[in-house]
Order: structure tokens, then sequence, then C-alpha cells
């Protein structure tokens, strides 16, 4: 790197005058600066937190069965969202990526949608369709299966906030494998799923589960849907917000390490997970 | 094979189908029997396009394509084989290996299934010998050389144990020093395999070298077709004669059957006798407007000693050097013909490093060339061929 800046100081000298000589050119150190204000606006809620924690009371609010309940809520939750997700979503990232048919563009701008809502709004549009007296929440009703203020709506209000990372991220990658070697696999005498598995996936791997992580982490964090869709059971960003209203920041402090710890975790598993892994016929 | 009478009647690749791309359209009749088959023409003539249909990678609109005794194509059935069960071994120009593979993983991928672990294995082994790769199993694509990279790819199709192999530019990403040295091993792989081979290339020196036959395309279609020297012999059009290398196209403004061979005028007034076989069938049946003669310039014997008659008087024609230039070990010298307007193109005749200095070529002389039989050829302007076969 600091080759890159001394070649490029040098060929620039005479082009910048006298005073650029000696230190950094002019443009590398403001984009540092500037970067440097950026990470440092970033990180200093975090750091600002960890100094702020009542450490003492953190074993007494770990203890707290509705904590424990609540996070465990927003974990199964997450967790089949984003199953149902890779399930439903890959196969349309794939689609988009690869497929030319009418209205593909509209198709897929209409994947963003639920970005573009106001989550409040994601969740309100929701309950008209799963609430009880919505189309198909009235169907589950009569059945015996609620929709709303359920796990299943914990579950339905994270999908459909969460899923766009997951499909954009995968079409992205499944966009950047050479269409090339899929064909070449094909007159290898592989059939289209069996290139799918062992020639799409593998190379998009890596963009594929980075998008299924940032599905997660969404979910997992999800409050403005969830709280209309399903305000019971408590996930753990609506027990939060609960703790905090009814007794403040120091309530909420310690239960806002766990769902980062938690986030911290999904993170570095997703990390090995995309480094280590080994696929059919895969590079150590 | 041994039991058929006839191979050639049934063994190799057949293909005579047309398809559509947007306003692309492409017409193509070819044979590959055992052995290297050459696919030249310019950029955008349908080459690739053409690979990829047989590949069974595009489909076709009209017409049947076979391979052995077994139908890949049938448009008017309704056969479409896909490409899995085609077995069409398929190397594109980029060589397309699977990165997230090792070598072994590349080459094993369309081995067939019925190979256990061991004998695919030893199957790698086998086929990395082959391309000269021995010991590359266990590396990446990406620390591979665009020569082993190529080599690969051939293993790779050889494994499958495909019933035909389609070469698309399989050196075009190659520097010249490595090209000329995988050149000679590609021929010799795809020749030891007896495979019926279609080599796609736009470089008529690299078809020269490496085919035994010859199927040129351009514009969407077939120009011409067949060995080698039946095809650069004897071109049919303008055309295939600049494509394969027939340096002068001159105009000609009538001709006249004679008694022995044809009498041919050309543009700027000079005439000359051609015998009877240099005049192609295709410029036999257009307007005599629409022919012209095609000449071998590097064939043709240049002397600057303008008044002494040659040995063939028949065929001479006369004009003055108008320039001369030098590229590396090369020397030309453009000559314009007696007679022929400013604006018309001067012939640029080749001369070799050795033979240039005893020429005495410099602008202003006049000089005859002495036309050999196998030299000069009427050929048909193209857009009368195109018409007649619409």
């Amino acid at each position: 790197m600091t080759t890159l800046w001394r070649d490029e100081a040098q060929s620039d000298a005479s082009a910048r005058g006298p005073d650029a000589k000696g230190g950094l050119p002019r443009g590398t150190l403001t984009i540092w600066l500037l970067a440097a204000l950026a990470l440092i606006y970033l990180i200093a809620p975090l750091v600002e937190l960890l100094l702020a924690e009542p450490w003492s009371q953190v074993p007494a609010a770990l203890a707290d069965p509705q904590a424990i309940d609540a996070t465990r809520v927003s974990a199964l939750a997450a967790t089949i969202s984003t199953v149902l997700v890779a399930l439903f979503g890959i196969p349309l990232a794939y689609a988009l990526a690869r497929w030319r048919f009418p209205l593909r563009p509209i198709v897929t701008a209409l994947i963003f949608t639920p970005l573009v809502f106001p989550a409040v709004v994601s969740g309100i549009v929701q309950l008209l369709l799963y609430g009880p007296y919505g189309p198909i929440g009235a169907a589950f009703a009569t059945r015996g299966v609620e929709l709303t203020d359920s796990l299943a709506g914990v579950v339905l209000a994270q999908t459909f906030v969460a899923a766009p990372f997951a499909v954009v991220a995968a079409r992205s990658a499944f966009e950047a494998v050479n269409p090339l070697t899929e064909s070449v696999a094909q007159t290898l005498g592989a059939s289209r799923w069996r290139v799918f598995w062992t020639i799409s996936l593998p190379q998009a791997w890596s963009g594929v589960v980075a998008g299924l992580a940032l599905t997660w982490l969404r979910a997992f964090g999800e409050f403005g849907a969830t709280a209309v869709m399903a305000y019971h059971p408590y996930t753990l960003p609506v027990y939060i917000y609960v703790q905090l209203t009814g007794l403040g920041t120091p309530a909420a402090l310690p239960l806002a390490l766990v769902a980062l710890t938690a986030c911290a975790l999904v993170i570095t598993a997703v990390l090995l997970l995309t480094r280590r892994s080994r696929l059919p016929g895969g590079l150590p | 094979m041994s039991e058929v009478n006839d191979p050639e009647a049934l063994a190799g690749l057949r293909a005579d189908f047309t398809l559509r791309r947007g306003v692309f359209r492409l017409r193509a009749e070819l044979s590959a029997p055992p052995g290297l088959t050459a696919l030249l023409g310019p950029s955008g003539a349908g080459k690739s396009l053409t690979l990829q249909v047989i590949a069974g990678l595009a489909s076709i609109e009209r017409g049947t394509i076979t391979l052995n005794d077994r139908t890949l194509a049938d448009a008017s059935a309704g056969i479409a084989l896909p490409p899995q069960l085609r077995r069409v071994g398929y190397v594109p120009q980029s060589y397309a290996l699977f990165p997230h593979m090792t070598v072994a993983a590349n080459i094993a991928y369309g081995a067939p299934t019925r190979l256990d672990r061991h004998a695919r294995d030893k199957r790698v082994a086998t086929l990395l010998d082959l391309v000269h790769l021995p010991g590359y199993e266990t590396r990446s694509p990406h620390n591979l050389s665009g020569g082993e990279a190529q080599r690969v790819a051939l293993a790779r199709a050889l494994a499958a144990e495909p019933d035909a192999l389609l070469l698309d530019e399989p050196f075009s990403a190659l520097d010249a020093l490595t090209r000329n040295a995988v050149r000679t091993d590609l021929r010799d792989i795809a020749l030891a395999s007896g495979l019926p081979t279609l080599l796609v290339t736009h470089d008529l020196s690299e078809a020269l070298a490496l085919a035994s036959r010859l199927v040129l395309v351009a514009r969407g279609r077939i120009q011409a077709h067949g060995t080698v020297a039946d095809v650069t012999e004897r071109p049919d059009t303008m055309l295939a004669a600049r494509l394969l290398g027939w340096g002068g196209v001159i105009a000609v403004t009538q001709w006249a059957r004679e008694r022995e061979g044809v009498s041919v005028t050309l543009a700027c007034g000079q005439t000359l006798r051609l015998p009877d076989g240099a005049c192609a069938q295709t410029a036999k049946a257009t307007k005599a407007t629409n022919a012209w003669l095609a000449l071998r310039l590097e064939r043709l014997i240049v002397s600057t000693n303008a008044d002494a008659e040659p040995a063939n008087a028949l065929r001479v024609l006369r004009g003055v050097v108008r320039s001369v230039t030098q590229a590396g070990p090369f020397w030309n010298a453009q000559v314009a013909l007696d007679g022929a307007a400013p604006t018309d193109a001067a012939l640029d005749l080749p001369f070799s490093a050795r033979e240039w200095p005893t020429m005495g070529l410099t602008p202003g002389v006049s000089v005859t060339l002495a036309i050999p039989e196998d030299a000069a050829r009427l050929v048909a302007a193209d857009t009368e061929v195109e018409e007649a076969a619409q």
C-alpha cells in the first residue's frame, strides 16, 4: 500500500507543485480523514455502550426469564425466517440472475418493496392480510391457527422485512458466475439440477451466505413490523423497548449487550463458514 | 467401425440448420468426419454460434444435426437433445474452467459415473499425462498459465468420452510463443482421439496448419467447405477469395469463352486468357460485369524487364511500382496496373527479405506480372451468389 502511494506521489509530483513534496498527496489525506470520521461515527455508540454498561447488573439481567424467552423467540424466529428465505429466495435470486422473462425488471424492482416500506407500514400491510379479519388470516383462524400475536406472526413479519437482503445479495452473486461454466458443465453430462448444486451455487456461495447472514441479523433485530404483527410473544427488540419505556436505560442496557453478542456470534460463524467451506471438489 | 463398409458415410458430425438471433440469421451446412475440420471466418460470421448450436446450447429453427448414427436435433421432428445427452465435448474460447475446483476435480467432473473413485483418479492422471501436465491434480485453475488452462479444458472435455470435439478459438487467449508450442500438441491430441473435431478460428494460417478440412463461414452462411486444398485453391466468390488469402481482386468488364479457355478483359483495359478450370461455376452463371479476377499475389512471377516477352504471354499483366514498404522480414511492392484509374487499389505484391535485393523494385519501375495457371481465378461478386441462394 505504501508503495502505491509513493509511486502516485512521485508521478504526480510535478503536477501538484512543490508544496506536495514530502508528505502524503493531498487527495489521499482527505480520503483518509473522511474515512476515519465515518468509522468513528459508526463505532462511537458501541464504545459508549460498553463504557456505560452497568456490568454488575448484567448477570441478574441475563437470568431474567423474560429476557431469556425473548432472546429464544427472536433467535428461533430469525432462524426459521432465514431457512424460509433460503428455500424460496435463492431460487428466486437464481431465476432473476439467469432467466430472461417478461416483466423481469418489474419483478426485480418489486423485491425491494419491503426495503422501501417503513417497518411499521410493513407490519400494517401484513396485518391486513394475515390478521384475524384478513383473507389469509381468517382462513387460518377458522382452523385454530393464529397468524398474529404468535411465533408464526413473528416469523411472517421478520421474513417479509428481511428477505430482500438475501435475494439481492444472492442475485448479484449468481450474476457474477460465468454462465459458460454452467454451459460447459452441461455438455459434460450434468443435468440442470446437478449444474446448480455443483457449479452455480458453490461459485455464488460466499455471496449467498452473506445475504442469508444479513437476513438473519435483520430478522433478529426486527422491531417495527414485529411490534405491529406480533407484540406477543416478546422478541428481544420488543422486550428491550418494553424495558426501556417502563424502567429506563439501565434496564435496557444489559439486554442490548445480549443482542450485540448474538449478532457478533452469527457474524463470526458466517466468516468461518465462507472462509473454510469445503464444497464438492472444492479447493482447500 | 470396421464393420461399416464406408465409414465416411456414417461417421462424423453433420449439421444443416438455420436459426435467427434478432436480426442475425445463420444458415450452416457442414460435415466434420473424424479428424480436424477448421471453421474459418471473420468475427461475427456465426462461427461460435454454430458450435453452441451443435453443443445444444442454442436452439435451431429448421434443419437437423446428426453425430455418427445419432440425431442430436431435428427441428421438423421436434427433437432437440439437451446438452448433457449429446456427448459433444465443448471447449469455449475462455476455457471456462470451474474456478472453485482443483484441476483434478475439473477433469473428473465429466468422467462417466460408472467409474469408482480409484478409476476416476487413474483416468484423471492418464489425461493429465496426455496433455503434458502430469502432477497438476491439486492445482487451482487460478494458478495456471493460458496454455495450461487450455490443456486442462481439453482434458476435461475428453474425460467425458465425447463423440465429437468442439474447440472455439483455442489459441486466441495465448501469446504468440505459447500458441506455436501448443498448436502441434492440440492437433496431435485431437487426431489421436479419433474424434470429429471442429475448430473455430479467424486465422487462415492457423486453419491451414491444423486442419485437413475447411469450412469457410461469413455473413451467417457457409461460403465453401471441403478439403483444405479444394477450398483454398478454388474459391467461388470474391469474399471467399479474400478470406482465403487471394490478395488481389480486380474488376472485370467482360469475359468470353473461347476455344481454349476464357478471355477476360479487366476494368483497366488489359486482357488475359485463363484456362477453363480457372473459371468458378458461380462466375459462369453470373453476368459478365459481376465477375471478378482473383489473384494469388505471392505466386506471380515478377520481372522488371518490360520489353522481354515472358514465357506465357497469354497471362501477363503490366504495371508500374507505385511504392514499396517493409514490415519485419517482408517487403511489399504496390503495383498499379497500366490503364488503371489512380483511385484503383494497387496490387500489394509480397517478397521475402532474401529475394527482395535481387528484384530491383523502386517506385516508378515498370514491371510485368506473369500469372501461373494456379494463381488466377474468375469469381462471382458476392451479392449475385447470395441472391441466387435465397
